[in-house]
């Protein structure tokens, strides 16, 4: 077990293509951190970085408080799990999953007490004996999973390693996974593109984007303050609203002219709004945080519903306006295409991204 | 970590170089020795540049048989080509699109196959009796349907590859869009095995044009293709090197053409392969 | 008005059954859906309206003319394939100008439908490129546009969204639903994911096994689903479905399964039943956690999984040693092994036969 700590790690690939950018990154003891990013993000690289597996152009890499950055593969003692399962065919589920521990010459009878232990906790104890690779793709990805676990390497890397099992074998792995991670206290960095993935199971999430950290923090911090656009966007299903609108005074108070309506921001405290008088500025909702009245209320905006999507007990609906497509995540109602409703936008739940930067900008 | 890099580049580079010299130097070697005297052919030490240019190999060539060997064989090669090809494409996307039929099941895929398995010597001597017993020994039927029969397993195959690369859906939405069978034929499936063909008329090609014993067994008289010409040079003891060297030269053209034209479809069949 | 009418449609590939008697009316303007699993005859189905399959037995007919037989050429059908389909060698107009370049129309009034269809789908911008050098997102409303330009009787879509990215397809659906009202198109619209359904369709089909299991509007076959195999596709995430058993006791019915003991006494539909087996079904959003207020039926459940999907969690819960899956609109990360109160109504319940999975209820009627 071991803290994983990645210092400026930059990776340039045939000297032009920039796949990590001086990423930093402290990956707690114990903790299970997922990189989470659309494909291309640098994720991939990063993990094979931690692993040994490439090169970094510049930065270090620490495990605990020594250096690996030049330690190959072999000698960091890390396991490593890939999107498809990769067993050894002909051998058995045993000889599979007891195959590293056979390697580092581990006595007989601790192997078999070890694998069975395993096999126990990721359900194929019944399998133990019949030969891998006639077994379905889930189960072959347990065998995976149960001879890295059957380890116990400083980190565990896991490469999207549920995209290829059913959706039933996925919720029983998350299940394992979470309990093994907490049970175990194992220190792991689970790579996704999918943020449901991230967001059931990691404690931290690293979101990168074009090779760069863009927001390193637990699932609620990320989901609830995005750091920027991006992230807001990303998290979430649906994502986050964002408008462009323009910052104006009126009265004394501020008003974000978004062209086809416009929001008032009466009381703020101290206004930090009044440094953007005259600026561009995005502002940004969560669905589930506007209102949605089915009659005019005073400081609400009228939209026209143009798709009403159920989602469980609620609906996301899709509102426009002018060139404007909103949605909001109201709870279930008659709610029919076409029909007119005003949308109030609450004080307490708007974000703003700064129009140039796309970064928040600190209340 | 750098320097590493270079000496394994500058290693390759040496490598390639000396390996270029391997393999050009028998050709310019060939190109020489048309040009020289024929006193000259046996000179030791051997000049590496000719002294004085000397055509009389080359009008020995265009004056005498080897002007006729050398057009009957592009005669043949394009012509035969020129049905394999289409043949080859016909049946190419029967085999693609209806591979459930008696014709064009597995097993029918699999017999056209075998054709290309065995050295076409196996075959040869029953051919010629077949062609001796129809009377059509030594005719450019006979060169051009035995070519053909060769190469058009190899033209179906190459081009099988191309057409199941290319999703049905696409002549299903020219369909829908309203063009008949044909048009979709014409519009949207020739263009996009364009690159096959291109590379399947290039192997067809270069397989008749240096082929030598089918040329040398079913031709000959009236009809000599160069490479049943070229060992007629040998006239009892005496060789005639210049000659040999002026009709090889003559034959590599063509070759060369078609390597230049088509070698990016080429490639492109041998990363599919 | 109908449009289409599909009867009795039949059609094997060898021995294979992909479609059984299949009827359908699909009637103009409507947004029509055909739901079911990869494999269920959905794709089937929609060649044979377009006519790049012909069905063993049954026939088609485009208002009183039956075209089993005439060609995709001359139905004046459009079909969105599933890969999109666009022609690789031909630029994004080219494309798009296909159906269009055998009307005899002059260069111009071609040139100005296409542009008139591309900006209606914002990809004006894009047409002297080629398809491959587009985005996905990008080629779809290329493949629209062509289907669109045609001013077809019927547009068909296999499955539109699958190969999208699951961010794009947010906000394709609403584009979906934007152009076949404005348009007034009739669509057909095949797909596995119940949510393009309830989201888009008028009128549902679910398809399982080559068979019709229901067809309705899409909220009927939601609220009253004519069997077990609608209850659990038509919605997201499944409903829970438990086996268990009527028995009486006193003076009420109850169900029982495992440790989980239900009064159905209020149902009295399920009367007959006393003494068999039924199934009871239970839509994952219709259970409350935490605050069981106003429920009829309480229990208190283990949490096993917390599973985050999107900005909502499926929470696998686990009562009594019964798995089940509650549905919590926001990020409701729990621990595993926490204790928590669940509840749900009498009017969430739905009861199916243990042979034949028809819904009990609508036996009844």
């Amino acid at each position: 077990m071991a803290k994983v700590y990645l210092e400026n790690l930059t990776k340039i690939f045939e000297g032009r293509v920039l796949a990590v950018d001086r990423l930093t990154l402290e990956i707690p003891d114990k903790g299970l951190v997922s990189l989470l990013g659309p494909s291309g993000c640098g994720k991939t690289t990063t993990m094979r970085m931690i692993a040994g597996l490439e090169v970094p152009t510049r930065g270090k890499i620490y495990f605990d408080d020594q250096e690996v950055t030049d330690l190959p593969p072999e000698e960091r003692n890390v396991a490593m799990v890939f999107q498809f399962p990769v067993i050894y065919p002909g051998m058995t589920v045993f000889e599979n999953i007891a195959f590293p521990l056979v390697a580092r010459k581990v006595p007989k009878k601790e192997v078999k007490k070890r694998v069975e232990e395993v096999a126990n906790v990721f359900g194929i104890a019944d399998v133990l004996s019949k030969k891998a690779h006639i077994l379905d793709a889930g189960t072959r990805q347990k065998v995976v999973l149960a001879r890295t676990f059957v380890r116990r390497p400083h980190v565990y890397l896991l490469d999207e390693p549920l995209t290829s099992v059913d959706p039933s074998t996925r919720v029983e792995l998350r299940t394992v996974l979470k309990k093994l991670q907490s049970h175990l206290g194992q220190t792991m960095v689970y790579v996704t593109h999918d943020q449901s993935e991230a967001l059931t199971l990691a404690d931290r999430i690293a979101v990168m984007n074009e090779g760069k950290l863009l927001q390193y923090g637990s699932p609620e911090e990320v989901y609830n303050n995005p750091k920027n656009t991006f992230v807001g966007y990303f998290i979430g299903n649906p994502g986050m609203n964002f408008i462009g609108c323009s910052v104006e005074e009126e009265k004394g108070s501020c008003v974000l002219n978004a062209e086809d309506f416009r929001v008032f921001v009466p009381d703020l405290p101290n206004s930090f709004l009044r440094d953007f008088v005259g600026k561009k500025i995005i502002l940004g909702i969560r669905p589930e945080n506007l209102e949605i009245h089915a009659k005019a209320v005073s400081g609400a905006i009228s939209f026209l519903v143009i798709l009403v999507e159920p989602v469980g007990n609620r609906l996301v609906v899709h509102l426009k306006k002018g060139e404007k497509v909103l949605k909001a995540k109201i709870p279930r109602q008659e709610m029919s295409l076409q029909q007119e409703v005003w949308v109030r936008f609450p004080l307490e739940f708007l974000k703003f991204f700064d129009g140039e930067t796309l970064e928040t900008i600190e209340v | 970590m750098r320097r590493k890099i270079n000496w394994g580049k500058g290693v390759g580079i040496g490598g390639l170089i000396l390996y270029g010299i391997f393999i050009l130097f028998p050709i310019y070697w060939t190109f020489n020795t048309s040009f020289k005297e024929i006193g000259d052919v046996y000179k030791v030490p051997p000049s590496f540049v000719p002294t004085r240019f000397i055509l009389d190999a080359y009008r020995f060539i265009f004056q005498g048989t080897g002007r006729i060997a050398l057009l009957n064989s592009l005669v043949v090669a394009a012509i035969s080509t020129a049905i394999a090809v289409v043949l080859g494409t016909m049946a190419s996307y029967a085999y693609s699109r209806y591979p459930f039929t008696p014709l064009t099941n597995e097993g029918a895929q699999f017999n056209l196959l075998t054709v290309r398995m065995f050295p076409p010597i196996a075959f040869l001597l029953p051919i010629f009796w077949m062609w001796k017993r129809f009377g059509l020994l030594d005719t450019y039927f006979a060169l051009i349907i035995t070519y053909t029969a060769f190469n058009l397993p190899l033209a179906v195959w190459l081009l099988k590859g191309f057409m199941d690369a290319l999703p049905r859906s696409i002549e299903e939405a020219s369909y829908v869009d309203g063009y008949s069978f044909w048009q979709t034929i014409r519009r949207i499936v020739l263009p996009l095995i364009g690159s096959g063909l291109a590379a399947t008329v290039a192997l067809c090609w270069i397989f008749i044009w240096n082929e030598f014993i089918i040329a040398y067994l079913l031709g000959g008289r009236n009809v000599i293709l160069y490479t049943a010409y070229l060992p007629s040079l040998r006239r009892g003891m005496r060789i005639m090197w210049n000659q040999i060297a002026a009709l090889s030269v003559l034959a590599i053209i063509p070759s060369i053409i078609i390597l230049v034209l088509f070698r990016k479809y080429l490639v492109k069949i041998y990363l599919r392969s | 008005m109908e449009e289409v009418r599909i009867r009795n449609v039949t059609k094997r590939f060898g021995k294979k059954v992909a479609l059984q008697g299949v009827s359908a009316p699909i009637p103009k303007g409507s947004f029509f859906c055909i739901l079911g699993e990869p494999g269920a005859g959905k794709t089937t189905l929609l060649r044979i309206i377009a006519g790049l399959e012909i069905p063993e037995e049954g026939e088609i007919f485009f208002g009183d003319q039956d075209v089993t037989l005439v060609p995709p050429q001359r139905r004046n059908v459009a079909f969105v394939f599933q890969d999109f389909a666009l022609y690789p060698h031909m630029s994004v107009f080219e494309n798009i100008a296909s159906p269009l370049r055998l009307k005899g129309l002059s260069e111009e009034a071609i040139r100005k439908k296409v542009v008139e269809v591309a900006s209606f789908l914002k990809i004006e911008k894009l047409l002297d490129r080629l398809p491959n050098f587009i985005s996905g997102g990008e080629r779809q409303r290329v493949a629209i546009a062509r289907a669109l330009v045609k001013e077809p009787t019927l547009c068909l879509f296999d499955e539109p969204l699958v190969n999208l990215d699951y961010k794009i397809r947010e906000d394709m659906r609403a584009q979906f639903k934007l152009m076949q009202r404005e348009l007034g198109q009739t669509i057909v619209f095949a797909t596995p994911d119940p949510i393009d359904a309830l989201s888009m369709a008028d009128i549902v089909l679910v398809l399982h096994e080559g068979r019709v299991q229901q067809m309705a509007n899409v909220w009927e076959a939601y609220k009253r689903p004519a069997n077990v195999f609608v209850g659990k596709y038509l919605g997201f995430p499944e409903m829970n479905i438990f086996e268990g058993r009527v028995s009486r006791s006193g003076n009420s019915l109850f169900w029982e399964s495992k440790g989980l003991r239900l009064d159905i006494g209020s149902f009295d539909f399920l009367k007959p039943y006393e003494g068999a087996t039924v199934l009871l079904g239970l839509r994952p959003e219709d259970i409350r956690l935490g605050d069981t207020e106003g429920a009829d039926f309480t229990f208190e459940a283990n949490i096993v999984l917390s599973e985050v999907v999107g900005s909502d969690t499926i929470v696998h819960l686990s009562v009594e040693g019964v798995a089940l899956r509650a549905f919590v609109p926001q990020i409701f990360r729990r621990p595993s092994g926490e204790r928590i109160p669940i509840g749900f109504r009498h009017e969430d319940l739905y009861f199916f036969s243990s042979q034949t999975g028809k819904n009990l209820l609508l036996q009844e009627g």
